[in-house]
């Protein structure tokens, strides 16, 4: 079967097409990617808003507990429990063991003895 | 027929050639105007509308005290600025809607919003599009000038107007005005260790961004600045037309390097009770002023610095000049007796007389270059300790005098009077120390007995720690570290020993004979402590009032340190003329003993003397009490 003259080649309108549809896809994907640096971009100013905020929530937080633990707060919230400091003379304080003569302390060398 | 239909047919072709010719022309040349005649002019233009370059300002280091308690720190707010030249004629409108919410005059307002123009670089006029109305805004602040703009009427139907024009308006009601990011310094303990920590300012800043930079103005925010400010960033970005960033277009983005955390050696619990105590004897003998130190001797630490009156450093400009200044490194005054140590460790250390040595102290008059010398009481014979003890005029000038003048002016300059003492504070003084040139005769029986000398607070109580830690002068600590943002320590300041001014021996018999001043006999019984063995010495001296001694102003003082042979804190406290009660035994030696006893339980010191309870539980349980 011969073909007609003039008609068109196969492999040229495969190529044609290739073409064409490369440069479909190209221009779709150089949209897409746009898109998608777009919504990227707005992501990443919302995620930096989100983390301004945070910190900033985080420093009043602070600062807030910085006021509950300053001395005068403190002390208000101790009297109105009705806590106060211990005397010197309410404080017992017991002796570390001393050491004996061998340099070991003396539950040391009451189990040596023993041995 | 058919040729005049084609020149017909050619004119029109021609004229429609001619036509696009000639638009194209246009559009060419109007192209080639755009592009190159006007290329820099419009780029610049271009530029303006989009491009932005923001300074990220760093966050101010934190103050912390040794147990890291926060002492000062930086809060982000806002700045409410606005653009004057998009506002126009409706500045008054607005200035009347949001100067209540900003609680400013309308006035003020109203001139801050007034379209004006400046010249610029370029010598050009071009309209202001920026001005900051108010700045350290909290986010409710904000909400609320946000509301009320919402709700401004101007005057008109909008709702008849067309698209362009009622969408005009809404640009106004949300574009007039609009944020920058702001820092506020925030003091959680408001008045606690307000002079040594100082305050903040703001100052102007040419160049990018802001126009104003928070700089430290008094305190260590001035002299520490430097540290805790930090290195600013930078973000070179556009934005579209309602100034929201498009991030794909940013093109340099620096983060800021936050200034260092710097903690400080001031322990606020000791802090609190040394403040709490001042004010209480600030409002019992009703003085000009009252400051007292706490330092620990053997590594020259301030755990405490007050003086009364003070101030808020949230809100600095509030109080007066007098009570913002730190009165403990600024202020100068004759010490009066508690210079008494000087002279007698002097003349201890230099073997020209010793504790039990006795001298005639004349029963209260001495005559020396023709003028008198007295006491508060008369004393026959007194030991070298006595005349501490009992703090003698005229025992000290003998020991001045036996000392000489070159020998005591050494050691007044080798304990550290008359030059600075190195702490990290702004305005300190060197005080007045003059060389024996300078002396006249009567100097050498004035000088012994802290007259004809003055000095800081700062300056009297090292001398006093350097007895109390062997002889050993030691530098003034304030900063213990820097920390970075991260928690790591980026430098660790070590203590720093000056010089020895007396050998330990000397410190020792020093030691032994201000204990005797802390006793029922000597005058600063009521410094005495209850489970401690103390040692100090009063100090009274007249004040110098229109060029003569005065008689009814007095400067009084104690310092003293304890536990006695093994001191853990030296404690100072000067009254600057009390109106009730005017010697330091009386005024200034109870406050001494209150602050010492509650540091001391603060600070977990083991007491000296055990209560029966004590000496039992020591003992095993074996003893019985009596």
């Amino acid at each position: 079967m011969r073909r007609r003259k003039g008609a068109l080649k196969p492999k040229t309108l495969f190529v044609t097409l290739a073409i064409c549809g490369i440069i479909a896809l190209a221009g779709i994907g150089y949209v897409w990617a746009k898109t998608e640096v777009y919504s990227l971009a707005r992501e990443v100013k919302s995620l930096e808003i989100k983390l301004d905020e945070l910190h900033r929530t985080n420093e009043a937080l602070k600062q807030q507990f910085a006021v509950k633990c300053t001395q005068g707060e403190l002390q208000r919230q101790a009297r109105s429990l009705g806590l106060a400091a211990p005397t010197p003379d309410q404080i017992v304080k017991l002796q570390d063991p001393v050491p004996s003569v061998s340099g070991q302390s003396e539950p040391r060398a009451f189990a040596a003895k023993l041995e | 027929m058919q040729p005049m239909i084609m020149a017909m047919q050619i004119r029109r072709l021609c004229f429609f050639a001619c036509c696009l010719i000639l638009g194209f022309g246009f559009l060419g040349y109007r192209l080639f105007e755009l592009q190159v005649l006007e290329h820099e002019e419009l780029s610049e233009k271009a530029r303006d509308n989009t491009e932005r370059t923001y300074v990220r300002e760093p966050r101010r280091g934190d103050i912390r005290d040794i147990r890291g308690n926060l002492l000062a720190t930086s809060k982000t707010v806002h700045a409410i600025c606005a653009d004057p030249d998009f506002i126009g004629t409706n500045y008054l409108l607005i200035a009347s809607q949001i100067a209540p919410v900003l609680e400013m005059p309308f006035e003020e307002v109203a001139e801050k919003l007034r379209p004006r123009t400046r010249v610029n670089d370029r010598n050009d006029t071009v309209p202001i599009k920026y001005v900051c109305l108010k700045r350290k805004v909290e986010d409710e602040e904000w909400a609320r000038v946000q509301k009320a703009m919402k709700l401004i009427s101007f005057g008109i139907d909008e709702s008849i107007l067309p698209p362009t024009k009622r969408s005009a308006y809404e640009r106004i009601r949300s574009r007039a005005l609009f944020v920058e990011p702001d820092e506020m310094r925030f003091y959680p303990n408001d008045t606690l260790a307000a002079h040594v920590l100082g305050y903040v300012g703001v100052d102007d800043r040419p160049g990018l961004g802001k126009v104003f930079e928070t700089i430290g103005k008094e305190g260590l925010e001035l002299t520490l600045n430097n540290t805790l400010t930090g290195i600013q960033g930078w973000r070179q970005t556009e934005t579209d037309s309602r100034r929201r960033e498009l991030v794909m277009y940013r093109e340099q983005d620096v983060a800021p390097r936050a200034g260092l955390n710097v903690v400080l050696t001031i322990d606020s619990g000791v802090q609190h009770i040394l403040e709490e105590e001042l004010e209480a004897a600030f409002e019992k003998h009703t003085p000009v002023s009252i400051s007292g130190i706490v330092v620990r001797p053997k590594t020259g630490e301030i755990l405490g610095m007050a003086t009364l009156p003070t101030f808020n450093p949230n809100c600095p400009g509030k109080f007066p000049a007098e009570d913002r200044r730190n009165r403990v490194v600024t202020d100068v005054a004759e010490p009066g007796s508690t210079f008494k140590i000087v002279v007698v460790s002097a003349a201890l250390n230099e073997g020209v007389t010793s504790l039990s040595e006795p001298f005639d102290c004349e029963n209260g008059h001495f005559y020396f270059a023709g003028k008198a010398l007295g006491d508060t009481h008369p004393f026959g014979v007194l030991t070298v300790e006595g005349i501490i003890a009992k703090s003698s005029n005229i025992g000290a000038a003998k020991i001045g005098i036996r000392l000489g003048d070159e020998k005591l002016y050494e050691y007044i300059r080798n304990y550290g009077f008359g030059q600075r003492t190195g702490i990290p504070l702004p305005g300190e003084v060197n005080g007045v120390a003059r060389p024996p040139k300078e002396w006249t005769k009567l100097s050498i029986s004035r000088i012994p007995m802290g007259h004809e000398v003055s000095c800081t607070p700062l300056q009297m109580v090292m001398a006093m720690s350097a007895i109390a830690n062997k002889g050993m002068l030691m530098r003034p600590m304030l900063v213990d570290r820097f920390v970075d943002e991260n928690g790591r320590d980026i430098a660790k300041f070590q203590p720093q020993a000056l010089r020895q001014v007396v050998t330990a021996e000397t410190a020792a018999k020093m030691v032994s004979a201000l204990k005797s001043v802390v006793s029922t006999n000597g005058t600063g019984a009521k410094a005495k402590l209850n489970y401690y063995t103390a040692a100090g010495k009063t100090g009274t001296a007249q004040k110098i009032m229109n060029g003569h001694y005065s008689r009814s102003n007095h400067f009084s003082s104690f310092i003293g340190f304890f536990p006695a042979d093994d001191p853990e804190l030296c404690i100072s406290v000067v009254v600057d003329d009390p109106k009730k009660g005017y010697y330091g035994s009386e005024t200034a030696a109870p406050v001494f003993q209150r602050i010492a006893e509650r540091s001391a339980n603060y600070l977990a010191i083991p007491p000296e003397i055990l209560t029966t309870n004590q000496t039992l539980a020591l003992s095993g349980g074996n003893m019985k009490a009596p």
